[in-house]
């Protein structure tokens, strides 16, 4: 992590989460902007490898944010900060392609820990975030009435079983020791299976939106 | 309401060649014509006394007479007898105005009168004519009478006009289905029906309206055309009862049966047979029967298919009607005597009628509608052959006219309206529905979340309608109408307000049809259901937003505040009671957005919190959650308090307790929850209460308050064998609007 970008419009939190990116990565450079505008702009003009996204901005939605990292810069970290971490604010953001999220209330070193598992490929995953991912999964196995054309069915975009099964026991209400325990894995691979779940959320879910598009455009014809 | 082949003939089919409906509309409206207009001419060729002469009552004045009507004559003087050129007196007697002379006993009758109103016809042919009557005084007077020479247009009575009415429509409807349906043999013998009415009524227009004779020739050959037209009349009734709805037999047998009573026609007309009785009126009640067995044969066939049935209903209904009602009358008038004398013209009508009903049913007009519609005419029917068979009785048993009368409408009005009653609510198809538990049942429907609506809607119409067959239709309309298909063996109810359009088959087992009354209720109940849904999702919708609003102004006011504090990390107390502060606005705001979430759900939340905050803190979490079924929910408040709460007495353990391990129980039994969290550690002195808010017990005298406020109870004691134990109760369903502490 050499490279940060805080998007946060209050100046005491965004100092605070500037402070803490500096401890938890010596020598990170780390930039400000406080409206989506200027998050837009910051992107846009340089590389991030880590971009901390407030979603209430001032000027509009951080989401826009996360949507442009994750367009222009599909090897940047886009992660979200926010005061809720229920699934009604966290699941449009990890469908734009937030790579997880963090709790502004947290104790500085929780938070800290946070950063550090989420730069090192572990992102967090509430049991309502895992209820909606399986249920919107389950909901496109099920067929689709638009033109299959139009939707090439994509492996990439499909649980496998062993996820599903770990997505399963989030949405539980297990913890991931517990999860890496019961299936007899390390830590490390359960990580990676949440990781997949996020990325797959994240194409599935422009899949999904592009044939959206598609079938207004053929309605509107 | 809307039909959506109720219009087309099921078995249209194109006509061959140059027939076309027009076409062959055209030919009998020029046959109407000629008819019609022949039948004018012949009345209006006449010779004219302007007597208008009218026959006594029989057993008035002890003998059959004539009086003048008015006319040249004082009224209601009797006339004697008429005398043309030559000199001979001719007697006068009321069986020369008879309507119709086949109601003649025998041949020979019939014959003397024949040559009676020749014989009168040539005197008022010959010039003036010498008429004798009685005078007030009862001494015989005469009168020179110059007949003139033709009838004038405005001395023909209305029963004139009546019949040639009646011979009109019939024939002009025949060709009218037949135009239709020109392939369907049903059709055909109704036009050959038709064509009989107009045989038949055209010359008794003429013979039955005469003013006093006609010549015996012309006499003759206008009732032999009468008689053709009424016995082609009843082939074609046979004929239709043969084919409709259901061919029961093959052509060749009808065109059998057809030469067989034709044969016996013109036997009639040649007066070959025995008596006048033999012939015609003997060939009309064996049409009759036969027409009534073939119904009962068709009735019996179409069992189990409603359509072929209503088809049927029309066509035996108006038969029953037409025929009941002439048979009626006629006993009326012949037997009881309290009804005035119907002229057999206007009994013409009944056939008409009959004639209608019968044209409707053959081109399978609004079959739908005929259950309703039939059931309340032979409710009618029964009703008044009630009264005239009863009258019939009690005259034969000697009681007073008058009286029997009215005795026989005060007894059929005691059975008869209790037994119409109950009939009526045995065979009503449309038994009215209950309005109040279907209001009451479309409520719960629009009430119940979004995915139930469907289900419960076919529930509610299928329990109405009781159809053999359910589908959802692959093109499904939204909105619109209820359409009737199939001719009412099928109801379409369209979609709408998230509810499925819907296609109902065979309403009731299969044992009757859908009526418009049927498309119409449903229509009612959608837009019902339609508008109780509306006003749910308004209410949602504002309601919704109003949270939101709070929400945000929560999270953007209140929320960055109290983050500034718990970040602002100089003053740690403040900045823990801040976090806590943050959490609990966390929860209100989930609270106000979230509607009632399953048990299962807020197990596995708190489960997670729990394990993790106890394992940060190193302590073991023992996790023992009874699975709740499905159908436990929490409502937002419950859930929202009860999360506080478990993490409250959580908090405790982990702080204050030293202890190894914690202990989580969580039920739901009987409509409790049952939160239970214990440690291994230190332990209280004493069981906590309001009181004893000492440093350590503040937070768990507030879970008793807590508790309290939504109807529950909170046990705070030591463990076995050392510990704190904490146990809560809360009722599932809130018991009142206790505020929040």
């Amino acid at each position: 992590m050499k490279t940060a970008l805080v998007v946060e419009d209050l100046p005491d939190i965004c100092r605070m989460l500037a402070d803490l990116l500096a401890g938890a990565f010596p020598g990170i450079q780390v930039r400000t902007a406080a409206t989506r505008a200027d998050g837009l702009a910051q992107v846009r003009g340089s590389a991030w490898d880590l971009v901390l996204i407030d979603l209430g901005l001032p000027d509009g939605s951080g989401l826009d944010v996360v949507r442009e990292v994750h367009a222009r810069q599909p090897q940047s970290l886009p992660v979200v900060v926010t005061i809720f971490d229920d699934d009604e604010h966290l699941f449009p953001a990890l469908q734009a392609g937030a790579f997880g999220y963090l709790l502004k209330q947290q104790p500085p070193d929780e938070l800290r820990a946070q950063m550090l598992r989420i730069a090192q490929g572990e992102p967090p995953l509430s049991p309502p975030v895992a209820r909606r991912v399986l249920a919107h999964f389950a909901g496109r196995a099920q067929p689709q009435p638009a033109p299959a054309a139009a939707a090439p069915e994509h492996p990439e975009v499909r649980l496998t079983e062993r996820e599903t099964a770990v997505l399963q026991c989030v949405a539980r209400g297990y913890t991931m020791p517990e999860i890496a325990e019961q299936f007899g894995l390390s830590r490390h691979t359960v990580a990676d299976y949440i990781k997949q779940v996020y990325r797959k959320l994240n194409v599935s879910s422009r899949a999904e939106a592009a044939l959206e598009a598609l079938r207004r455009g053929l309605v509107q014809a | 309401m809307a039909s959506a082949d109720a219009t087309i003939p099921s078995t249209w089919a194109a006509p061959a060649g140059w027939l076309t409906p027009r076409r062959l509309f055209s030919l009998a409206a020029l046959l109407v014509l000629a008819c019609c207009g022949a039948a004018l001419w012949l009345a209006l060729q006449q010779p004219w006394l302007g007597l208008a002469p009218q026959a006594l009552q029989p057993g008035a004045e002890g003998t059959q007479a004539l009086r003048s009507g008015t006319g040249l004559l004082p009224p209601h003087q009797r006339l004697l007898s008429l005398a043309g050129r030559d000199g001979a007196a001719l007697s006068l007697s009321s069986d020369d105005l008879i309507e119709e002379p086949d109601m003649h006993p025998g041949y020979a009758e019939w014959g003397a009168f024949y040559a009676r109103q020749d014989a009168l016809a040539a005197a008022l042919r010959s010039g003036p004519v010498t008429l004798s009557f009685e005078g007030a005084d009862g001494a015989a007077r005469q009168q020179l009478l110059t007949p003139a020479p033709g009838r004038p247009l405005a001395s023909l009575p209305a029963v004139f006009w009546f019949q040639l009415m009646v011979g009109a429509v019939g024939a002009l409807v025949g060709a009218w289905v037949l135009g239709l349906r020109p392939a369907d043999w049903a059709a055909r013998c109704l036009a050959l029906t038709g064509l009989g009415l107009l045989a038949a009524a055209c010359p008794a227009a003429v013979y039955g309206t005469r003013e006093l004779a006609l010549p015996a020739d012309l006499f003759r050959l206008l009732s032999t055309i009468n008689h053709l037209g009424t016995i082609s009349f009843g082939i074609g009734l046979v004929g239709i009862f043969l084919f409709h709805p259901q061919r029961l037999a093959s052509t060749r047998l009808f065109a059998g049966l057809a030469a067989v009573f034709l044969a016996w026609a013109v036997a009639d007309v040649a007066w070959w047979l025995p008596s006048p009785d033999l012939a015609m009126r003997l060939v009309v009640v064996l049409q009759m029967l036969a027409a009534m067995a073939l119904g009962a044969w068709q009735w019996r066939r179409a069992r189990g298919q409603p359509l072929e049935r209503a088809a049927l209903r029309w066509v035996l209904l108006s038969f029953l009607v037409g025929c009941g009602a002439f048979v009626v009358l006629i006993i009326c008038t012949a037997m009881l005597g309290w009804l005035p004398p119907l002229s057999q013209g206007y009994a013409f009508g009944f056939f008409l009628l009959m004639y209608l009903g019968l044209a409707l049913g053959v081109r399978r007009y609004r079959l739908f509608d005929l259950d309703r519609w039939s059931l309340r005419v032979l409710m009618w029917v029964f009703g008044l052959t009630g009264i005239v068979l009863v009258d019939a009785l009690l005259v034969v048993a000697h009681v007073n006219a008058s009286l029997s009368l009215a005795a026989s409408i005060l007894l059929c009005a005691a059975v008869y309206f209790p037994l119409r009653q109950w009939l009526w609510a045995r065979l009503s198809p449309q038994a009215e529905p209950d309005i109040d538990a279907l209001a009451g049942r479309i409520a719960a429907l629009s009430l119940a979340p979004a995915v139930h609506r469907p289900g419960a809607w076919q529930d509610l119409l299928g329990g109405l309608f009781a159809p053999l067959r359910v589908e959802t239709p692959v093109s499904a309309p939204e909105g619109g109408q209820a359409v009737l298909l199939q001719q009412g063996l099928g109801l379409q109810v369209p979609g709408g307000h998230g509810l499925p359009a819907l296609q109902f088959w065979q309403r009731d087992q299969g044992r009757r049809l859908f009526s418009p009354r049927d498309a119409r209720l449903a229509e009612r109940l959608l837009r019902l259901a339609g508008m109780v849904v509306q006003a749910r999702e308004a209410h949602e919708h504002g309601a919704r937003q109003e949270r939101q609003r709070i929400a945000a102004d929560l999270h953007d006011d209140l929320g960055g505040k109290l983050l500034s504090i718990a970040q602002a990390g100089d003053l740690p107390r403040a900045a823990g009671l801040a976090r806590e502060a943050l959490d609990d606005m966390r929860l209100a705001v989930q609270g106000l957005m979230a509607g009632p979430a399953a048990a299962a759900d807020v197990w596995a939340d708190w489960r997670r919190e729990t394990v993790e905050r106890a394992g940060l803190a190193g302590l073991r979490t023992d996790w023992q959650a009874q699975e709740p079924t499905p159908a436990v929910a929490l409502a937002p408040r419950l859930r929202m308090q009860a999360t506080r709460m478990l993490r409250e007495a959580a908090t405790n353990a982990i702080r204050h307790g030293q202890a190894q391990r914690l202990r989580v129980a969580l039920a739901v039994q009987d409509g409790w929850l049952a939160i239970e969290v214990s440690d291994d550690g230190t332990g209280l002195a004493a069981p906590v209460d309001e009181a004893a808010a000492a440093t350590g017990g503040q937070g768990l005298a507030g879970l008793q308050r807590r508790a309290r406020a939504l109807g529950g109870h909170c046990e705070i004691g030591p463990a076995a064998p050392r510990g704190t134990r904490v146990a809560i109760r809360l009722p599932l369903q809130a018991v009142a609007d206790n505020p929040c502490p």
